[in-house]
């Protein structure tokens, strides 16, 4: 089973800014909650590594799964209900390794 | 650099940026610099090539709405009496509170699109195009909905509150 990125390095990346956010992601925000990166990454931050299926009322981790395309990167995906002004959201993202940076897939309405 | 979706080439543009939103349709924002895949066209922004291109669709939405015929603005009283819902319900609503439905303010009222009510009763989403799309060039135009009679009603509607200024719902956000 694949591990995901730890939470606590996927923030470190958000607040030193070492974060792109894929613009089909950035418009899902907008269209679904009128948010913008700020909001993105303000949510980001309240994400919680534990099972989602365990509570699904509290908990945001969903699963890793292996890039489509890249099967050497993996993609953490995130589903958090009322996790930012009353909203629930889908997320996932993934680490470049090339650059170290976190690239925001997905982010829309769960 | 690699694209992490097809393995095609990620080359860096500054330029004009391709965007589409719900309020504003197919835009283009200037002096953008993005990632772009050669092959599959994925497109990456930093946080503030991000944040310009959210801020410049705040703004503009902001210019249409302020555009939109003072007339066609309802208290919030009347939002209410159409949605069928609480006053309570109404201020806590999520998306309410998020400008899913158009509103501008007067003072300290803040006044609802009607159309938008009504929408955002049937849908959810009180958003709908607030532009007219410019020929193939895909830019906002903004020669919304605004002339004299407009401009006599708005004051008109401004003395009958008692104000005379007018602001859109930007208190939160800064758009300087």
């Amino acid at each position: 089973m694949l591990k995901p990125y730890p939470l606590k390095k996927v923030k470190e990346l958000l607040k030193s800014g070492h974060y792109v956010i894929n613009s089909n992601a950035l418009e899902s925000a907008d269209d679904d909650f009128n948010w913008g990166p700020a909001e993105i990454k303000k949510c980001l931050l309240k994400l919680n590594s534990r099972h989602y299926v365990d509570d699904r009322t509290k908990n945001h981790y969903y699963k890793t799964k292996h890039h489509t395309r890249f099967p050497n990167t993996k993609m953490d995906y995130y589903k958090a209900k009322k996790i930012l002004e009353g909203f629930d959201i889908y997320t996932h993202f993934y680490i470049r390794s090339s650059d170290e940076t976190l690239v925001i897939s997905s982010f829309k309405e769960l | 650099m690699k694209c992490a979706e097809c393995n095609g080439n990620l080359e860096k543009i500054t330029g004009d940026f391709k965007s589409k939103s719900k309020s504003l349709g197919n835009i283009t924002v200037p002096e953008i610099s993005y990632m772009i895949c050669n092959n599959c066209g994925d497109i990456l922004l930093d946080p503030e090539m991000a944040q310009k291109v959210t801020t410049f669709k705040k703004k503009s939405e902001l210019e249409l709405i302020m555009k939109l015929p003072v007339g066609e603005f309802l208290a919030v009283t009347e939002a209410i009496e159409i949605l069928g819902i609480t006053k309570q319900a109404f201020s806590k609503n999520n998306k309410i509170r998020r400008n899913f439905i158009y509103n501008i303010k007067m003072g300290k009222k803040k006044l609802y699109h009607k159309k938008s009510v009504e929408l955002f009763k049937s849908k959810g989403d009180g958003r709908f195009l607030l532009s007219k799309q410019q020929n193939q060039s895909n830019k906002v135009e903004f020669k919304a909905q605004y002339d004299l009679n407009d401009f006599s009603s708005l004051l008109q509607r401004s003395s009958f509150v008692g104000l005379y200024h007018i602001e859109a719902y930007s208190e939160e956000a800064n758009y300087a």
